[in-house]
Parts: structure tokens; sequence; C-alpha cells
């Protein structure tokens, strides 16, 4: 059984172990020499620390234990991502396939496709992206335009599909196409592409920051097997919104204070000297530990089993508005060693207002269904 | 150390949800009601968990009618009531500052005051700030001098007075929410404008956070001042927009929203200008 409170013994021993297991895991050179690692050695970086969580026993923690994960719940969830902020660690390649496409296939998916697909999530050899948005088709999801057409079998998907992060990497896919001519939101059919057919063509798309962590993907008559399917045959949307919930909630929110705590320490490290910049990076500082808290509560009611998901809009635009915030203020002190490391960290992160749900949409969400204020 | 858990016990939930009701109900006369109820020495008998009564905080905050609750349920956590205070007069608790003064608040006329050690202080009723209607706070620098808070004392202060400005920020969403559904402009209600709703979600992401804040000054007393003024500049930055969403009549003394502010305000400034003691005579714990 999952810890309800951040005040049971069983989180405290959790989190004692895992400190102990981080500390022997993470890499020096990732820890003290990351603003000088170049970008093939951050990925290398990234794929390695999937494979040790995996071997450490700290993939897919919230997941069941019949299907491989070590069924705990959001509280250990958080207190992982907690503890990995404080030594600064990486994210890793894991994040769609444990966050999204995982919970996904144990909510939706046949005892075959769990078999099939969740031991390779966990142990990090498959990676996942997430082809939902269109150029047509960003805020209002449900207006697609990429068509599964019915063949022998299964479906042909031709499409394309925009903004799939680490597509270039990714050996799987979930994928939103149209399936009939049926009314809004029953037309849409959920799944599961294998990347490396005929047919599907990634082209990275260069990004302000200077990187290409995302893709334009090209499917043209990729062939998706009926047991590729999540769920039924249009069902894609309600598939979607439990993935899209997922990615508003409390574990998103703890993997993104990672990179934000990690901003600041790494300001503090290096680049702050001047004593009114000092007090602004105190300021920041107090922020984090806001939302930290924040987090903690909003995982707590989840782990007590409130109905959080619409409280997961809250969490994204507090964590993206501070994320833009600190990265910002790494420009704004113009440090002489690290200034073009900042001016890229602040371009990325004119992302995050943007995707996981613009932050206008978030405020819709807010407003249409926190507060229930009629259209 | 405060073992770390948000979810309120079935007392506190209880118990804040019978104290709103009342507050909802009985306007003016709500305090001769929390008196007759008992509510106004809760955690008399048996002490309650802070974050119990934080939420009765919360709840009070909503409607600034409570008299001397807050400054009450602070008493009972430090010390047993005292036959001779009247209880339908309402009693509250007085403060050193730190430029040699003694702060009151919610001195209102007849109300009793005591420093968090027990002892009976005489203030001058002439000697009352009314920046904050709702929130009367004394001033005094010639009186017995009371007892320094201690940094135990002031951290309950402090959680207690943050839970009750985001119930100042609770009531200001509501009544956004409730005015923006009313007001027409352009042949239609002005909640369906999207400026307007996002004025409403931010308002409840400032109240979220302000909620968290208070939360955070009740599980860490040594940052319980810092934690409440967070949740101040939180509650402040809800009230703004909800006097924004009001438009014109927002800015209107008879809507009242301005009461919100001040409140938050006074809290904030009585919570800036206490001392704390080096050492606490009492042993440092609540009771």
């Amino acid at each position: 059984m999952y810890a309800t409170r951040f005040s049971d013994e069983q989180v405290l021993e959790f989190r004692l172990k895992l400190r102990a297991w981080l500390e022997g895991a993470l890499d020096s050179r990732w820890r003290d020499s990351r603003q000088d690692l170049t970008v093939d050695e951050v990925r290398s970086f990234q794929r390695k620390w999937d494979e040790q969580l995996h071997t450490g026993g700290y993939a897919g923690l919230a997941w069941p234990t019949e299907h491989g994960g070590q069924g705990l719940g959001p509280i250990e969830d958080l207190v992982f991502y907690e503890e990995s902020a404080r030594v600064e660690a990486p994210e890793g390649f894991g994040r769609v396939g444990r966050l999204l496409a995982g919970p996904a296939i144990i909510s939706r998916g046949t005892p075959e496709q769990r078999n099939r697909y969740l031991p390779s999530i966990l142990d990090g050899t498959e990676v996942w992206c997430q082809g939902f948005s269109e150029t047509g088709a960003g805020s209002d999801l449900a207006a697609i335009r990429a068509v599964g057409t019915r063949c022998d079998g299964g479906y042909r998907i031709s499409g394309q599909k925009i903004w799939t992060s680490f597509a270039q990497y990714a050996q799987r896919c979930i994928v939103l196409a149209r399936t009939n001519d049926g009314p809004r939101y029953r037309n849409l059919t959920f799944f599961l592409v294998d990347m490396r057919q005929p047919g599907v063509d990634v082209r990275p798309i260069q990004q302000i920051s200077g990187d290409d962590e995302f893709s334009e993907v090209f499917f043209d008559g990729v062939f998706v097997a009926d047991d590729d399917i999540l769920g039924q045959e249009g069902e894609g949307w309600k598939v979607a919104m439990g993935v899209l919930t997922d990615e508003r909630g409390t574990s998103e929110a703890g993997c993104r204070l990672v990179e934000v705590a990690n901003q600041i320490a790494e300001l503090r490290r290096c680049c702050v000297v001047e004593p009114d910049h000092r007090m602004q990076l105190d300021e920041l500082d107090r922020q984090v530990d806001l939302l930290r808290w924040h987090v903690l509560r909003a995982t707590e009611e989840k782990a007590a089993g409130h109905d959080w998901f619409r409280g997961g809009s809250v969490l994204k635009l507090l964590w993206s508005e501070l994320w833009q915030e600190s990265s910002r203020f790494g420009v704004e002190v113009d440090c002489g060693v690290h200034r073009d490391y900042w001016r890229r960290k602040y371009l990325a992160a004119r992302a995050v207002s943007i995707y996981s749900g613009t932050n206008e949409i978030q405020r819709n969400i807010i407003t249409d269904r926190v507060l229930e204020v009629p259209r | 150390m405060t073992p770390l858990s948000f979810v309120v016990d079935e007392v506190g939930a209880l118990a804040s949800e019978a104290i709103a009701e009342i507050l909802r109900r009985e306007g003016d006369d709500a305090w001769r009601h929390l008196v007759e109820g008992g509510w106004s020495t809760l955690g008399a008998d048996e002490p309650l968990p802070l974050r119990d009564l934080q939420e009765v905080a919360r709840a009070s905050g909503r409607v600034l009618n409570a008299a001397t609750l807050v400054p009450a349920l602070v008493l009972t956590r430090w010390w047993r009531p005292e036959p001779g205070v009247d209880p339908a007069a309402g009693v509250t608790f007085a403060a050193a500052t730190t430029d040699g003064q003694v702060l009151a608040p919610y001195f209102f006329d007849g109300v009793s005051c005591l420093d968090l050690s027990g002892r009976r202080l005489d203030l001058d009723p002439d000697r009352i700030d009314y920046f904050a209607e709702s929130m009367p706070v004394a001033s005094a620098t010639s009186v017995d001098t009371p007892s320094s808070l201690t940094s135990a004392q002031l951290a309950d202060v402090s959680a207690m007075f943050a839970a009750v400005m985001v119930g100042c920020a609770d009531e200001a969403v509501s009544r956004a929410i409730s005015w923006s559904q009313t007001r027409e402009q352009f042949g239609q209600t002005i909640s369906k404008f999207q400026a307007v709703r996002h004025h409403l979600a931010d308002m409840h992401v400032s109240r979220e956070l302000a909620w968290s804040a208070a939360v955070a000054a009740g599980h860490e007393p040594d940052a319980a001042l810092a934690w409440a003024q967070t949740a101040g500049q939180r509650a402040m930055d809800a009230i703004e927009l909800a006097i924004q969403v009001h438009g014109g009549v927002g800015f209107t003394a008879e809507v009242g929203l301005h009461h919100y502010l001040n409140h938050v305000i006074g809290m904030r400034q009585f919570l800036s200008r206490v001392a704390v003691g080096v050492s606490d005579p009492t042993g440092g714990d609540a009771r």
C-alpha cells in the first residue's frame, strides 16, 4: 500500500534509501561540469540515466507491481523527483514512456499490449514520443487531420505531426488519428506506432534555443495492426484526455521542479556575484520553495484520493512561469563565463508556457472546470 | 517537529464548516453565536492541531465579522482562559513591537487584552488604529509591558493570520466570479470574455499559492513569519484582481472589497512590527 501522508514512516524510509542510491548513481561530470558538456554528451548521460533508474528500481515507481512497477503512489513519486532535484539528476529520455504511454497502456491496454510494451519502457530500451499536435491542431487537438485508413489487419496512418519531442531518438509513438467521419471527439483513434517502419519520416526542427529537440513527423501509409490500437476505434479522444491529464499532474510538476531548482543552483554556484542579484536569487529560491510546498499539498491530496486532476493546470502555470523567470534572470546577470549558456536556456524556456497545453488553455481550464464559470 | 501532512483532520473540517455556517448566517450577530456555541474557546479543553485551527481561521477571513475569534483561538493554544475574562466581549492578545510599543489586534470596544502568558493588560481605547475597520489595532507606549512573543508564539500567530488572509482571498474570488456572471456588457455577461476569465483563473492560482504558504507557515515555525508574508502577498494579488474584475464599482466603498485588502495589509503590518523575545518564560511549547 502506498503512503497517503508525507508523515508516514514508509516515506522517510523510502527517502533515505533513495538518497543513498542517488549518491552512488550520479556521475560526477554531470553534477559538477554540466555547463561544459556538449549536446551529444548530455544525450548520452540522459540515456544512461534511464537504464540506471531501471536497475536501481526507480523506473515506474507509481506503476502497479503486476505491470513491473513498484506499486507506490503519488507521494513516493514526488519524493523521487524532490531528491533527484537535490542532487541535480538528469531527466532521461523515458519521460513520455514512463509518465504518458505507460500509464495509458496500463489503464486502457490489453494484456498482450502490456506484456509487449511495458517492460521496454521501464528498462529504457524503447524510447517513446507523442504524436498528437499538428500544424492546424495545437490547442484545438480535436481538429487533427492525420487519418487512419482501414486495411487488412489494421490501419494505415497518413498525416503530419509536429512538436514531437525526441522523435529522432524514439522507437515508438503514441499517435492520435482520425478514423471515421463521425462527430467531433468520436472520430479519433489512439495508435501505438512503430517509428522504425517505412513511411515514417522524422525531420527535426531547429529551435530558437539552438537545439532540435522536437520534430515534424510525416506518416505516409504507415501500417499499424489492430493489436496496436489502444482502446476501441473512435475512443481516441477519451484515451488522449487521460494522457494529457497525466501530463499536467503532480509527477509532471515534480519533474519540472527539478529543472527550475537546477537552474537556480547553477546560478548560485557561479554566475551570481552582485549583492542585488543575490537578493533576486534569494527571491527566486523562495518562489521555488513555495512551488514545492504547493506540489507537496497537491500530491498528498491526490494520494488521499481527492479529485486533483483539474488542479494540474494550476501546477503547470506555476512551474512554467517560474522556469521562465529563472532563466530570464540567468540572462540578466550576464555571467562572463556562461553568457551563451544562459542565453540558450532563456530561449529554450520560451517553450514551457506553450507546450503541455498553452498557459492560456490552462487558464481556460481553471475557469471552465475548476471554478466552473459557465461559458 | 510538526508531522508533514496537508489533509485536515475530521475535527478540523467539521469545526470549520460549523463556524463558517454561523459566520455566513448570523452576519453582525455572529460573534454572540460563536460564544454561545463554545466556538470562541475551541481547543481550550483539548488542544487541537494548528492545521485544524487554520481551517477555522480561513473560514473567518471570508466574513470579517468574527470579532476576536482568531486571537481567542491563538490564546487557547498557550493559556487556558481566565474566569474573569468576559467571553461575550471577546479577548485578544498583545505583543511588544521592535520599536518599544505594544500592539493588540482586533481590539474592538470592550475587548479584554492579555499577553500570551495570560497576564491582563490595560490598553488605551483612544490609541486604536482604524486603518482596517475589520481589525482595529490598539497601540500604546505606556502600559504594563507585555511579554514579547516567543518565536513559537509568533509562529502560531503567523500561521493563523496567514490562514485568515487566505479567507479574505477566498471571498474576493467568490465575489468576482459572481459579479462576472451578472454584469453585462456588449450584450453578454463579462464572464464570457476570455480576458476576464483569465483574471479569474489568475485569482484562483494566487489564492491556491496563498493557502500553500499558510500551510507551510504551520509546518515550518522558524520560517512562519516569512511564509505568512508570502501568503499575504498572494492574497493581495487575488483581491486586487477582484477589484479589477468589478470594474468601476470595485473602486467604490459600498462594494467593500477594500475591506479585505485593508485586513490583509493590517495583518501583514502587524506581523512585521512584532518583536520576538530571546527567552521564553513559559517553556516554549503550546499547551
